[in-house]
C-alpha cells in the first residue's frame, strides 16, 4: 500500500515536472549555457551565454548539466524500441550542442530497459538504446571521443513495479556528463 | 495357433499339456503420481541427539522434489526405529509403498552416529542400511545425503538435496538498493554471502569443480567479469572491456569462458576467453544482439541467444572458425537464454506466449518438441540441478522476486521464498568433485 | 461179589494165604529187630567211618546225576555195610587179639579207602560223565540254540521274502490298477480338456475375455507410478503369479529395457494391484500370467 501510494506521488511529481511530453517546449534553463543549434562552431570556443566561462572546467560543467531536471536527460522509449522518438529529438540536440560547445566534455549514455524478459537480453536492449542515442549524437557533430555508452539492461530501474506504468519509465537512456 | 495347439496335444497326450496361449495384459499407461513412502521419525540416544530431526529435513527434501508423498507424523500408528520392528501389513494398510527407520546417537559432543534402513513396503525387501558418522554441524549434510540415497535408490536418478545453489539477492528500493551474491543449500538454507554492492550484480555461473564462481558487477557502473575462489573470497578480474562485458560461462574443462562484449558500436557479440592466455577468440559477428552463451557438453558448441532474425531466437555454433550457426528454436517471437541439461538430453530457456515469460524446455536426442513447463507471466533465469532432474527460476510473485523450481518433465512446481529481498538469477552448483 | 469169588477162587485163596504168612513174618521180623537194629542206624566213631562221612559229604555236593548219586548211595551204603560189618567183627573180636582188631581195621582201613577210592573214582567219573553230560547238554544246548536261531533266521527270512513278494505282487497290481486307472482318468481328462479348450476358445474371443482384459488393464495402470524414465520405447514384462481370489502372490520382472527405477515401479505396480480382479467366467482364470508394459505416450 506505502509503495503504491510512493509510486504514485512520484509519476505525479515526474509528470508536474515534465509537464506533458507532448507539450514540451525547448526552454533552455539560463544555467546550462548552450549554443544556439546551427552556429557553425567548429572551433567552438565562444559562447555568447554567461555560463562560457565554466568551459574550461568540464566537470563544473557537468555537474550543472547532470543537475538538470530529468526531462532534459532522460529518453524514453516505447517496448522492444531503440527508435528515438520525436518528442525527444531535443533532448539528443541540447546534448549535441553541450558536446560541440565543450570538447572535454563527455557524455555517457546509459540504456536500460523494463523488467519483462531476460536479463542478458535485455543488457542487449538497453545497449542497443544507447547506441541509438550515440549515433543520433554522432550525426549532429559530436565527436566519438566524447561518447561512451553502456547498459544496465533491467537491473536499475528507476521505478519498480509489474505493470506498465512501471515499464513505461523503465525503457529509457539517461545521459550523464561527465569530465 | 489352434491347429498346433491340437497337434501338440495329440503328440503330447501323455503329458496333458495346457496348450492356451499365454495371458498377456498390456499397460500403456501409468500414473505420475508421487510415490508414497514414510519416514518414520528416528530415535534419538538423548536429548542433544533429539534436538535434530533427521527425519523432518530427509521428508522436506523428499516432499519437495514432488515424486515423493511422504506419510504425515500423526497418521503412523506405530514408530518403528529398525527393520526388525516393522510391521509391513500395517504399512501396507495405510496404502505405504516404501518406509524409512532409522536411529541418531550422540557418541560425543562432537560425534554423532545416524543409523537408517529402506525398505519396500510392498516386497519387503530391505534396500539400503547405512550408518554415518557426523559432528553437530554436519547433521544437515548428512540427512540430505540419505535423502539422495534414498531418491536415488528409489527412482534410479541421483539425489541432488545435498548440493548448493547461489542467487542474486536484491534488498531495499531504487535508489538505495544493495545487492548480494549468496550460496545456499539447495533448500534454500545455511545462505552465506559471497560478495555485495551498491551496484547491480549479475549473471552468477558455478565453475565445473565447483571452487569459484563468475559474475557480473557493475560496481563502477560499468560492466565487469570478476572469477572469485569461493573458500578463500579472492577474486580475480577477468574481462574489462569498454563497453558491455556480460554471461560468463564455463567450458567443461573450467578453462575457457564464454562471454558477451561490445564492440565500439555496441554490437553485443560471443567471445571466448582462455583463463590461462588471456587469448580472446571472437565467436560471433553480427548486427544483431548475440548473448547469453552456454557450452556443449563436449565443448566444441555454443549455445546462444540471437536475435538476427528480428526477435531473440536460440542457435547453435561450433567454435571452430568459420563454423555457421544453426537456429534451434522456431516456435514463437521470443526464445532466449538457453541452459543445456547435464547430459545434454534437453535444453531449457524462456520463450514469451501469450504476453507472459515462462520457462520452457526442447528435446535436444529426438525431434526438438517443446514443452513449456510454467504458467508465467514473468519466468526466467532456469538453471538445471546437476542430476537434470529439477530445474530452478526466477519468478514474480505477488510484485516479489522468488525462485521457484519445477520438475524438468513440468509435473512438479514448488516455490522458494526469500526471507526478505528480491531474488533472482538462481545457479545450482554441480556436484562436488569428488 | 459173590460171582466174582466163585469165578476165582483159587486165586482168592491163595492170595489170603499168602498175605496171612506176609503178615506173621512181618510180625515175627517186627519182635526179633526189636532188639537188634538200633546200631545199624548209628554211624561208627572210628576214622574210617569219618572218611567215610567226608567221602559221604562230597559225594552228596556232587553233580545231581542219578548215575552218581546212585553210586554215592551204594558207595555210602557199602561203606555203612562195610563199616558196620567191621565194628560187629571187631566187637566180636575185641576180646581176641589186637592184631584181629588192627587186621581188622587195617582191612576197615583199606576196605574204606578202596571204597573212597572206589567213591572217587566214581565220583571222578561221576563228575567226568557229569561234565562230559554238562558239555554234552551245553553243546547240545548251543546246536540247539544255533539251530533255533537259523531256524528263525530262515524263518524270518522267508517269511520276509514272501512278505516281500507278497509286497511286490501287490504293488504290481496296484501299479496296474492305477495305471489303467490313470489310462482312464486321462483318457477323460483329455476329453474334459478339449471340451473345454473348445468352450475356453469361445471365451476367449468373447466379450467377457475383453471385460476381463480391460479390467485387469485398467487396475494394474492405476497401479503403476510411473518413473519419467519410463518413457515411450520402453519394453517390459512381468510375470505374475495369483491365486484364484486374485491376491498377488509373486510378482517378478522377467523382461526389461527400462532403468532400475522403472523395473522397481513395475514390479511394484503388480503388488499395489493386489487383489486382482476376478474373472467373469472361470475358465478365463489365469494362475500364471504377464503384464505387458509398454507406454504409448
Amino acid at each position: 500500500m506505502m509503495r503504491t501510494l510512493s509510486i504514485a506521488l512520484l509519476l505525479v511529481g515526474t509528470v508536474m515536472l515534465a509537464g506533458c511530453p507532448k507539450k514540451h517546449n525547448v526552454n533552455e534553463p539560463p544555467v546550462a549555457g548552450t549554443q544556439v543549434p546551427g552556429d557553425s562552431s567548429a572551433s567552438g570556443s565562444e559562447s555568447p551565454s554567461t555560463s562560457a566561462s565554466a568551459l574550461g572546467d568540464a566537470a563544473a560543467v557537468a555537474r550543472s548539466l547532470n543537475a538538470a531536471p530529468l526531462s532534459k536527460k532522460i529518453i524514453y522509449f516505447d517496448f522492444d524500441k531503440s527508435e528515438i522518438k520525436q518528442e525527444y529529438a531535443d533532448i539528443v540536440t541540447s546534448a549535441a550542442r553541450n558536446l560541440t560547445s565543450n570538447p572535454s566534455l563527455k557524455l555517457k549514455l546509459e540504456g536500460n530497459t523494463d523488467n519483462r524478459g531476460t536479463r542478458e537480453y535485455n543488457i542487449g536492449l538497453g545497449e542497443r538504446r544507447a547506441q541509438a542515442v550515440r549515433r543520433a549524437l554522432l550525426l549532429q557533430g559530436v565527436a566519438e571521443s566524447q561518447l561512451s555508452t553502456t547498459s544496465f539492461g533491467s537491473e536499475r530501474p528507476a521505478v519498480e513495479g509489474d505493470d506498465e506504468s512501471a515499464w513505461s519509465q523503465n525503457r529509457r537512456v539517461e545521459l550523464v556528463y561527465g569530465p | 495357433m489352434k491347429k498346433h495347439c491340437t497337434l501338440a496335444l495329440l503328440a503330447l497326450t501323455l503329458w496333458g499339456v495346457n496348450c492356451r496361449a499365454e495371458f498377456v495384459v498390456e499397460v500403456t499407461r501409468g500414473q505420475t503420481q508421487a510415490i508414497p513412502i514414510a519416514i518414520v521419525p528416528f530415535s534419538s540416544s538423548d536429548v542433544s541427539a533429539a534436538s535434530f530431526d533427521v527425519a523432518q529435513m530427509i521428508n522436506d527434501d523428499l516432499a519437495r522434489s514432488g515424486r515423493f508423498k511422504t506419510m504425515d507424523v500423526k497418521d503412523m500408528i506405530e514408530q518403528p526405529h529398525a527393520g526388525a520392528d516393522i510391521a509391513f501389513d500395517d504399512w501396507r494398510r495405510l496404502n505405504d509403498d516404501y518406509i524409512v527407520v532409522g536411529s541418531l546417537q550422540m557418541v560425543s559432543a562432537d560425534h554423532y552416529i545416524i543409523t537408517y534402513e529402506l525398505y519396500n513396503v510392498l516386497t519387503r525387501q530391505r534396500l539400503l542400511g547405512f550408518q554415518i558418522n557426523a559432528n553437530r554441524p554436519g547433521l544437515r549434510l548428512a540427512s540430505h545425503q540419505i535423502a539422495d540415497a534414498v531418491f536415488e535408490k528409489i527412482l534410479g536418478i541421483r539425489g541432488a538435496f545435498s548440493t548448493r545453489i547461489a542467487y542474486i539477492s536484491a534488498l531495499g528500493h531504487v535508489p538505495n538498493k544493495t545487492y548480494e551474491l549468496v550460496i545456499a543449500d539447495a533448500d534454500g538454507e545455511n545462505p552465506r554471502v559471497v560478495t555485495q554492492s551498491k551496484e547491480p550484480l549479475m549473471s552468477p555461473a558455478w565453475s565445473p569443480d565447483g571452487s569459484k564462481l563468475a559474475y557480473v558487477s557493475f560496481e563502477d557502473r560499468l560492466s565487469t567479469i570478476y572469477v572469485q575462489n569461493i573458500k578463500s573470497g579472492e577474486r580475480q578480474r577477468v574481462s574489462a572491456h569498454a563497453g558491455v562485458n556480460q554471461a560468463p560461462a564455463w567450458s567443461p574443462d573450467g578453462r575457457k569462458l564464454a562471454l558477451t562484449l561490445s564492440s565500439r558500436d555496441g554490437n553485443l557479440d560471443v567471445y571466448i576467453l582462455d583463463l590461462d592466455t588471456q587469448a580472446l577468440t571472437r565467436i560471433t559477428d553480427d548486427p544483431g544482439i548475440d548473448t547469453e552463451p552456454q557450452w556443449s557438453k563436449d565443448g566444441l558448441s555454443l549455445y546462444f541467444t540471437s536475435d538476427r532474425a528480428g526477435g531473440p531466437q536460440i542457435y547453435k555454433i561450433g567454435v571452430k572458425p568459420g563454423d555457421k550457426p544453426r537456429r534451434l528454436t522456431f516456435q514463437g517471437s521470443y526464445n532466449a537464454r538457453p541452459r543445456i541439461s547435464p547430459d545434454e538430453s534437453q535444453m531449457s530457456f524462456v520463450t514469451q506466449e501469450e504476453g507472459g515469460y515462462r520457462i520452457a524446455t526442447m528435446d535436444l536426442r529426438g525431434h526438438g518438441d517443446v514443452q513449456v513447463l510454467t504458467k508465467g507471466p514473468a519466468d526466467v533465469s532456469p538453471s538445471y540441478a546437476p542430476n537434470g532432474a529439477v530445474i530452478i527460476y526466477a519468478a514474480r510473485d505477488h510484485g516479489r522476486g522468488v525462485l521457484a523450481l519445477v520438475s524438468a518433465d513440468g509435473h512438479v512446481q514448488q516455490r522458494l521464498v526469500a526471507s526478505e529481498g528480491e531474488l533472482q538469477e538462481p545457479a545450482w552448483a554441480p556436484f562436488p568433485a569428488n | 461179589m459173590a460171582g466174582f469169588l466163585r469165578e476165582h477162587s483159587w486165586a482168592v485163596v491163595f492170595s489170603v494165604l499168602l498175605h496171612g504168612l506176609l503178615a506173621a513174618a512181618l510180625l515175627y521180623g517186627a519182635l526179633i529187630s526189636v532188639r537188634h537194629t538200633p546200631l545199624s542206624n548209628q554211624p561208627l566213631p572210628i576214622d574210617a567211618v569219618v572218611v567215610d562221612s567226608q567221602v559221604l559229604q562230597a559225594a552228596q555236593r556232587a553233580v545231581t546225576d542219578e548215575d552218581a548219586a546212585r553210586a554215592q548211595a551204594a558207595a555210602e551204603q557199602q561203606a555203612a555195610a562195610a563199616a558196620a560189618q567191621a565194628e560187629t567183627e571187631a566187637k566180636e573180636a575185641e576180646q581176641a587179639t589186637r592184631a584181629a582188631d588192627e587186621a581188622a581195621r587195617a582191612a576197615a582201613d583199606a576196605k574204606a579207602q578202596a571204597a573212597e577210592r572206589l567213591a572217587s573214582e566214581e565220583k571222578a567219573v561221576a563228575e567226568e560223565r557229569a561234565a562230559e553230560a554238562a558239555h554234552a547238554a551245553d553243546v547240545k544246548r548251543a546246536a540247539d540254540a544255533k539251530r533255533a536261531q537259523e531256524a528263525k533266521r530262515e524263518a524270518d527270512a522267508k517269511a520276509a521274502e514272501d512278505a516281500k513278494r507278497a509286497a511286490e505282487a501287490r504293488q504290481a497290481e496296484d501299479a496296474k490298477r492305477a495305471a489303467d486307472q490313470a489310462k482312464l482318468e486321462r483318457e477323460a481328462e483329455l476329453r474334459r480338456q478339449m471340451a473345454a479348450e473348445e468352450r475356453a476358445n469361445a471365451v476367449q474371443s468373447s466379450p467377457l475375455r475383453d471385460q476381463y482384459m480391460a479390467r485387469l488393464q485398467s487396475r494394474i495402470q492405476n497401479a503403476w507410478i510411473r518413473p519419467p524414465s519410463a518413457r515411450v520405447g520402453l519394453d517390459c514384462l512381468v510375470e505374475v503369479t495369483q491365486s484364484p481370489d486374485g491376491e498377488v502372490l509373486d510378482a517378478h520382472v522377467t523382461q526389461c529395457n527400462g532403468d532400475a527405477a522403472t523395473s522397481e515401479s513395475i514390479k511394484n505396480a503388480a503388488y499395489r494391484a493386489s487383489p486382482l480382479p476376478t474373472p467373469p467366467d472361470p475358465a478365463l482364470f489365469a494362475r500364471t500370467f504377464a503384464f505387458h508394459f509398454h507406454p504409448d505416450q
